[in-house]
């Protein structure tokens, strides 16, 4: 019983009300479809890549060979420094927080693994490839984009869910 | 509310942040501060607005502080102030005006809030990880 019609319920608190009144809890998400979890990986795997070689790679394209390559400081240098500065504290919280030191060295094992393997299959040269800083900018970029996709998996799998105090 | 969270949802926080900000203070005479200055008017109506101000500005600087903190609040406040800095370089903004100095620092206090209003829920986007204060109404 309730005093309020149904149809206002709605209106005030949302989701279905039967005719009786009484409130029908709905899901709020819904597991997403099993694709998308593929596409928000390739999303931060490219995204952690292009932050780290657009702030610094050896080819002088990038914003430290932009810095340093210039007469004078400018505005918009500024501007890019500060949103690269803010991406980069913003990737690395997401994933120090979904990762853990634990996780974070798991992640590595996993690619030195990885790198072995390729090592292995004679794909690629161990001695000259880790003198490139190029692979090691690779390494650290795709721990980072392991760790912000980590906590959607960690969802799915277990249910469990990754919940931040105040910052930092 | 962190499930439907869009680009126009952090365009709506940003306009009611700049809004409240301006209604409180700006240079061109009609503003909150002013009214109570001039006392015309009925004084419940200014009590009225200043209480409706007051909860704005404890509800926005609660998310801000909550979600930024102090480094998050610090580097939002550095990017707006460069690209006024940006705007300013290329003639876009003049600021030897004293009107347009307060106008342009309002703006960046107002869009430090507006962003600080929407970050958590921008982080649940990218991340998958709640606030703390989101857990209440994320899924059962």
């Amino acid at each position: 019983m309730s005093l309020v019609p149904a149809s206002l319920q709605r209106l005030m608190f949302g989701g279905r009300v039967t005719r009786r009144g009484a409130r029908v809890i709905q899901r709020v998400s819904p597991d997403p479809p099993r694709l998308s979890y593929l596409w928000q990986f390739i999303r931060g795997l490219l995204f952690t890549q292009f932050l780290l070689f657009a702030t610094w790679n050896n080819s002088g394209y990038s914003y430290v060979g932009w810095v340093t390559g210039a007469a004078h400081f400018t505005a918009l240098m500024a501007v890019a420094g500060i949103a690269l500065l803010i991406a980069h504290v913003v990737v690395i919280r997401i994933a120090y927080v979904a990762l853990g030191y634990a996780g974070i060295l798991g992640a590595s094992g996993l690619l030195a693994a990885l790198t072995l393997i390729v090592w292995q299959l004679d794909l690629i040269d161990l001695n000259e490839v880790t003198h490139h800083v190029a692979f090691w900018l690779i390494i650290v970029a795709s721990i980072e984009s392991i760790g912000v996709s980590w906590a959607r998996y960690q969802m799915r799998l277990s249910g469990e869910r990754d919940v931040l105090k105040s910052p930092p | 509310m962190t499930h439907h969270f869009t680009a126009i949802s952090m365009l709506l926080r940003w306009l009611v942040a700049l809004f409240g900000v301006f209604a409180t203070y700006n240079p061109s005479g009609y503003s909150y501060y002013h009214w109570v200055h001039d006392g015309s008017g009925l004084v419940s109506l200014r009590v009225l607005a200043g209480v409706a101000l007051l909860i704005f500005y404890v509800v926005y600087l609660r998310a801000t502080v909550r979600s930024l903190g102090p480094i998050g609040i610090g580097l939002t406040f550095a990017l707006f102030g460069s690209i006024a800095w940006l705007l300013t370089q290329w003639h876009m903004v003049s600021l030897s005006q004293p009107d347009n100095q307060s106008v342009v620092s309002l703006a960046i206090a107002a869009s430090v809030l507006g962003v600080g209003m929407s970050w958590s829920a921008i982080r649940y986007r990218i991340s998958g990880q709640y606030d703390s204060e989101d857990v209440g109404t994320g899924p059962i």
